[in-house]
């Protein structure tokens, strides 16, 4: 358990830092540095030791440094603050480790703001649709009419092809909507068909809890039905929430970058990972700036973390319920 | 969920997926016509082709004019390619419906003996080989895969001539990972249970053991494909939509971008229809092996 809580605060930590830790803005564009490849850090200038330097567009050496003035920004989207990590001293210069794309847009700088969207929309969307499908398997475990109900709306999503459904609920996202909206919005699509796969396993293992004896005492002896499902079965089935939600991450994921790619979720101004992969639409693009496909990296070296951590909660998790 | 449960169901699932649809599609700002400039069509040719598509009065008259002429067989006009929709179909759907099936084929083919394989042995090297391309392929999108084949096959003729191959390969391996897991989970779990332990104290060669095993892996495998099927045919849509194929994944997504109701309908319905079947047969055989193989224990 520590190890997860470590994890996940480093994450926080991330999060609401990331603007100090990117050099540029994600929108900032820097004319004389299009498709510029990753830059190289040099020391010695004619023979000579100057600190770490990139060569600007004149071939001049500018001077890097740590803890540098550039794009201002907010903290949380309260504080406003011009301070980065590290960056070139004039402004002159750029500092690209991924390179830049067709419009000097740093990708390093796009790559955490794009990780960083990409991230909340797809933990938001799984923690939402766990929600929902504990919700819903617990009821239909406890209840017959419900369970009718219930399994009928989920095998009616399940026999609608996803991607269908998914590209039919994105249409209805306004053209103007806002970033914040746009998110939301994808939030709760992606979450609305994702729970019909843990509804049913979820249901499975409520049956098994209820058929426990303090369970079946509590029934007899006439406990409400919501006390049962928040007090007794609920903690029973505590332990599957996080196997559950680690395993949802990663569909999510996939399919707000799926979305992105094909033009309907995420869009300019604000960057996600499949966005970027759809500026990288030709094979030209991928033959001059092979950069670009950080962000495929990214996705998938995440995907693979989340997979192993999944696992790793699951042998953690005790076996009881 | 038992077959005659599901007979009972199939059309009123298919009639509340097209209420779903029609008013999802619906309620989406704006129409076809009203993406067209106004220079094109008066404010009266636009009256009248309202009128005769149907798209006049409130949501509940529109969704039943497009039923009535739906269970009449005419699906309409598409007005994103200017045709009749069953034309389009007929066109489309076969190719959609050959690609899904060469996916699953192919998919079914490697992951279920590269599962029975891994669970039964789980120490050699080329186990490991298949787990780790099995996690590789759940944590690649096949939408970048099929665009990566796309890039490079500007460089590589072969490819570019064999779209429908790297479609039906893409598809595949990015349905194998999923796959794989489940199977080699199951499988797994056969494997330990009591009746294969006492083949194995009892004297069965290893041969035998493994035939009974496969006898058992059936009717799992049969249910895996009723939870697999849903499925059916997202892969094949999505890479179609990259690719470009000649299949219904690029006309939904113009249906879509254009707001063309009587295409995304026709496509959803079809898809759904035979998604339903798909489940009424493997229902069906799910029923059939798993009494035989109540009777055989």
């Amino acid at each position: 358990m520590k190890k997860s809580l470590i994890i996940f605060l480093t994450l926080i930590f991330l999060f609401i830092f990331i603007e100090f830790l990117s050099p540029y803005s994600p929108a900032r564009q820097k004319e004389q540095y299009t498709a510029m490849p990753p830059s190289r850090i040099h020391f010695w200038h004619e023979g000579k030791w100057t600190g770490p330097f990139v060569y600007n567009h004149k071939q001049q050496p500018d001077p890097l440094g740590l803890f540098t003035w550039g794009d201002q920004y907010k903290i949380l989207g309260i504080f406003p603050c011009n301070l980065h990590l590290f960056g070139t001293k004039e402004d002159t210069g750029m500092i690209a480790i991924l390179g830049t794309d067709a419009f000097g847009r740093d990708v390093f700088s796009r790559l955490l703001w794009g990780g960083r969207l990409s991230l909340l929309i797809a933990a938001c969307a799984a923690l939402l649709s766990m929600l929902l499908s504990f919700h819903m398997g617990i009821i239909s475990a406890m209840n017959s009419r419900a369970d009718k109900v219930v399994q009928f709306v989920a095998e009616l999503l399940k026999t609608i092809p996803r991607i269908l459904l998914i590209l039919v609920l994105a249409r209805l996202i306004p053209p103007t909507a806002s970033a914040g909206h746009r998110a939301l919005s994808l939030i709760f699509i992606l979450s609305s068909l994702g729970w019909m796969y843990w509804a049913k396993i979820v249901r499975t293992l409520a049956y098994k809890a209820m058929e426990k004896e303090y369970i079946l005492c509590a029934w007899t002896q006439g406990a409400k039905s919501r006390n049962i499902m928040v007090m007794h079965i609920w903690p029973l089935l505590r332990n599957y929430f996080s196997t559950a939600f680690m395993n949802s991450l990663p569909l999510m994921l996939i399919s707000e970058a799926m979305l992105s790619f094909l033009g309907v979720g995420i869009q300019e101004p604000f960057v996600s990972w499949g966005l970027m992969l759809n500026q990288l639409d030709s094979a030209s693009n991928l033959m001059q700036m092979p950069w670009l496909v950080s962000s495929a990296v990214a996705l998938m070296c995440t995907v693979l973390l989340v997979h192993h951590w999944g696992r790793f909660l699951h042998t953690e998790a005790p076996s009881d319920a | 969920m038992s077959v005659a449960y599901r007979l009972i169901l199939f059309f009123p699932t298919l009639l509340c997926i097209s209420v779903l649809c029609f008013v999802l599609t619906d309620i989406q700002p704006g129409d076809f016509l009203s993406t067209m400039s106004d220079s094109v069509l008066s404010a009266g040719q636009m009256k009248n082709l309202r009128a005769a598509q149907g798209r006049e009065g409130s949501l509940g008259q529109r969704y039943f004019f497009w039923l009535g002429n739906a269970l009449r067989g005419d699906w309409g006009m598409s007005l994103a390619y200017g045709q009749k929709v069953d034309a389009l179909l007929k066109e489309r759907l076969m190719p959609t419906l050959t690609l899904s099936v060469v996916i699953a084929l192919l998919k079914w083919l490697t992951a279920v003996p590269a599962a029975l394989y891994v669970s039964h042995k789980d120490k050699t090297l080329a186990s490991k080989l298949i787990t780790f391309l099995g996690r590789i392929s759940l944590a690649l999108p096949d939408f970048f895969l099929a665009a990566l084949i796309l890039w490079l096959s500007v460089y590589i003729p072969f490819l570019s001539s064999h779209f429908f191959l790297c479609a039906a390969v893409v598809g595949m391996y990015s349905g194998f990972g999923q796959l794989f897991q489940v199977l080699k989970s199951h499988f797994t779990q056969l494997q330990s249970q009591a009746f294969m332990r006492t083949l194995a104290i009892q004297g069965f060669s290893r041969r035998q053991r493994f035939l009974c095993l496969l006898r058992h892996a059936f009717p799992v495998c049969i249910s895996i494909l009723m939870q697999d099927l849903p499925g059916f045919f997202s892969g094949a849509i999505v890479i179609s939509i990259v690719f470009n194929l000649a299949t219904l994944g690029p006309f939904f997504q113009t249906a879509i971008m254009q707001q063309d109701t009587n295409l995304i309908m026709a496509i959803i319905v079809i898809l759904s229809c035979l998604v339903q079947i798909g489940q009424l047969i493997a229902d069906f055989i799910l029923f059939r092996t798993t009494t035989r193989h109540h009777k055989i224990l």
